[in-house]
């Protein structure tokens, strides 16, 4: 019984084997305009504080890049306990000797209500490089968003350790974009 | 021996019979009974390709539960789409235990 059960787990566990294996954290499609990469939706932990009290779910959030131009566009869900509508997103990353930020407005699709959650979409868009540099970050990067009508700042972040596995994605992602260019 | 050879034997007819069970779909290519990772096609309008990409997703686990929301309209929403161009579709499935389809939609 155990080895039937030792090979059952080798064989889910072999589709896990490449952590480097990104075909299915990306998307390439052709575009008329270039090579059009889509990041599927990832998670990131809300962070321990004050952000704990109305964010009831991880943060979603993907990317669309278009490699003709500079902006690489991200989508964000939150789900929070009241409802929550963010003006302004900042990403902070450490840069190496020192603490770096990404900063923009933020633009809301829509607002939903999810049984006894709010769910806010929300979008933003960053330039190319700054992608780069954010996730050559070797600590996990801070995402804040803040609300002048809610007066509430929340935050999230990965864990040391989950941060490690998606900032490799990441990393061979921008090698890939680089060769094609 | 023997008692072995018949518990490998219910294990396999365990995993094939389950196999139906976490998947969400037939696949044009067909349903693998281990493991099923199918990209595929869905439909395509007329609309210019845009540089807009929705996702929806449905899970399935053991084929007794089955949430979530795969719709062309929820990926199109979940992007901003007003204009539609083209959808593809990915379904995926481990030892029929776990299953998930994924909508993809393109647009402006």
């Amino acid at each position: 019984m155990n080895k039937i059960l030792s090979i059952l787990v080798f064989l889910v566990s072999f589709t896990y084997i490449n952590a480097q294996d990104i075909t299915k954290f990306y998307k390439q499609s052709i575009h008329t305009e270039g090579l059009l990469y889509f990041v599927y939706p990832q998670k990131m932990s809300i962070k321990k504080g004050e952000s704990s009290n109305i964010c009831k779910k991880d943060l979603s959030y993907d990317y669309t890049y278009l490699d003709s131009k500079d902006s690489v566009t991200i989508l964000m869900t939150i789900t929070t306990s009241v409802p929550y509508k963010p003006d302004c997103i900042e990403i902070t990353y450490n840069s190496g000797t020192q603490k770096s930020s990404v900063s923009g407005n933020t633009e809301i699709l829509y607002v939903e209500s999810q049984k006894k959650n709010w769910r806010t979409r929300v979008r933003t868009t960053i330039g190319y490089s700054e992608w780069v540099n954010i996730y050559k970050s070797p600590t996990p990067i801070t995402v804040s968003f803040s609300s002048d009508t809610d007066k509430q700042k929340i935050e999230y972040m990965d864990s040391q350790k989950r941060w490690k596995k998606v900032s490799m994605k990441f990393i061979r992602l921008f090698q890939l974009i680089d060769y094609n260019n | 021996m023997r008692k072995k050879m018949i518990k490998l034997a219910m294990a396999g007819m365990v995993v094939f019979g389950m196999s139906s069970c976490a998947s969400m779909t037939f696949t044009p290519a067909g349903r693998g009974t281990l493991y099923t990772s199918v990209k595929t096609d869905g439909h395509v309008t007329s609309n210019s390709c845009g540089t807009k990409v929705g996702t929806a997703t449905a899970t399935n686990i053991l084929g007794l539960v089955l949430t979530g929301d795969a719709s062309v309209e929820t990926a199109a929403k979940s992007a901003g789409i007003k204009k539609i161009s083209h959808v593809d579709r990915e379904n995926m499935s481990i030892l029929g235990i776990y299953g998930t389809y994924k909508v993809i939609v393109y647009g402006e």
